[in-house]
């Protein structure tokens, strides 16, 4: 028979699971859609192999292992739906993954991403979103995480690494001015805001049509949300040539293939 | 091109260009890229690294086939006679790609893995 210690037990024990439920969380929305110039039967370079998984079964495996990301939404191509299925089923274990086909432009992508989320973001059951670029395997949970904070301190983060060979021309194309140290910085993604600005701006910008070349374009047109960098990873680089591959190979043989 | 061949889109070092490339992998390990539009190859030299690979799938295996049964019954029992037969020449071309990667590697530098153009 249960004591009235059990019932207070198991009052708290349901209070706590409401609060649970009712904490917001951050969304991860992994971007696998991109468009690259397509001449044969290849297949979308975030689903070749890399270290006996798909590249971008990598970047869901970190997502999911951040314990303040609720929801991760991988943003597809139609097209790669086969390939999609088989990852979620063979790569992503323990991992609730929501898909989204996306648009022509990584802006429509996302717009369609944060569309998907809209209910839940006008509920407030999402605070943040982070949005990542597929073609970068080798984010590791602690930057995810620490993007994270510094969005929701903040309201807007992107991660980067200082870019000190980097030289500006000058207006008339030919004078170099000397950038001071520390002042620019090689961006990098999960780039992280809070939601309900973020669809905002998203949702003004497909209004005025204007199409930015990242999420923080984009908010730095539509929003006065403070942005802040974090720092960067050098692993967290993005798959352009083939090394790369060999790279991105190597860094997880010497991690033992756990990032 | 033995192992198992995948065509991506990539930025080729010679072409400096987004093209068509063919990369070859032996298990998880990727073993020659080759741009399709210029020829440029890299090839490595993973033969150790390969052989401590193959080790781990060869452990891993049980394990894998248990998970596959137990998702996909069905699935995973039709195509069972078919990866019976075919499973140890897939492992022979793997061997077939990786030495022949690695005698091309060392033909142009003992030191690791080369670019070569065609």
């Amino acid at each position: 028979m249960a004591s009235s210690y059990d019932f207070r037990v198991a009052e708290r024990k349901a209070r706590r699971g409401w609060r649970e439920r009712r904490r917001p969380y951050a969304a991860g929305v992994v971007l696998a859609s991109g468009a690259g110039s397509r001449v044969g039967a290849e297949i979308n370079k975030v689903y070749l192999p890399l270290a006996g998984r798909r590249l971008v079964s990598w970047s869901l495996g970190a997502f999911a292992r951040v314990p303040e990301i609720g929801v991760v939404v991988l943003v597809a191509r139609p097209q790669d739906g086969e390939l999609v299925n088989w990852v979620l089923d063979r790569e992503v274990d323990g991992a609730e993954v929501e898909v989204v086909y996306g648009g022509e432009t990584r802006q429509e992508s996302e717009l369609r991403a944060l569309r998907h989320l809209a209910s839940r973001i006008d509920d407030g059951v999402v605070d943040t979103v982070l949005l990542h670029d597929a073609a970068r395997p080798l984010v590791s949970p602690a930057l995810i995480a620490g993007v994270l904070h510094s969005a929701r301190e903040h309201g807007g983060a992107i991660p980067g690494l200082p870019a000190e060979d980097i030289v500006e021309v000058g207006a008339d194309g030919a004078m170099l001015t000397e950038q001071p140290p520390g002042a620019v910085i090689r961006a990098q993604t999960p780039q992280g805001f809070r939601a309900a600005p973020l669809l905002a701006a998203y949702e003004q910008a497909a209004r005025e049509e204007f199409l930015g070349t990242d999420t923080a374009s984009c908010m730095e047109r539509f929003s006065a949300l403070p942005v802040h960098w974090v720092r960067g990873e050098q692993q967290n680089f993005k798959i352009t040539y083939p090394h790369d591959l060999v790279i991105a190979e190597q860094v997880l043989a010497a991690a033992e293939y756990q990032l | 091109m033995m192992g198992t061949v995948e065509h991506a889109m990539l930025v080729c070092h010679d072409c400096g260009q987004e093209t068509r490339h063919e990369l070859a992998y032996a298990g998880r390990l990727l073993v020659v890229t080759t741009c399709t539009r210029c020829g440029n190859s890299i090839e490595r030299d993973v033969r150790s690294q390969y052989l401590r690979d193959l080790r781990h799938r060869m452990v891993s295996k049980p394990g894998r086939m248990l998970r596959r049964l137990r998702r996909h019954p069905v699935g995973f029992a039709s195509s069972l006679p078919r990866t019976t037969v075919v499973k140890p020449w897939e492992l022979l071309e793997e061997i077939r790609l990786v030495w022949g990667a690695a005698a091309g590697a060392r033909r142009e530098d003992p030191g690791g893995h080369q670019q070569r153009g065609t």
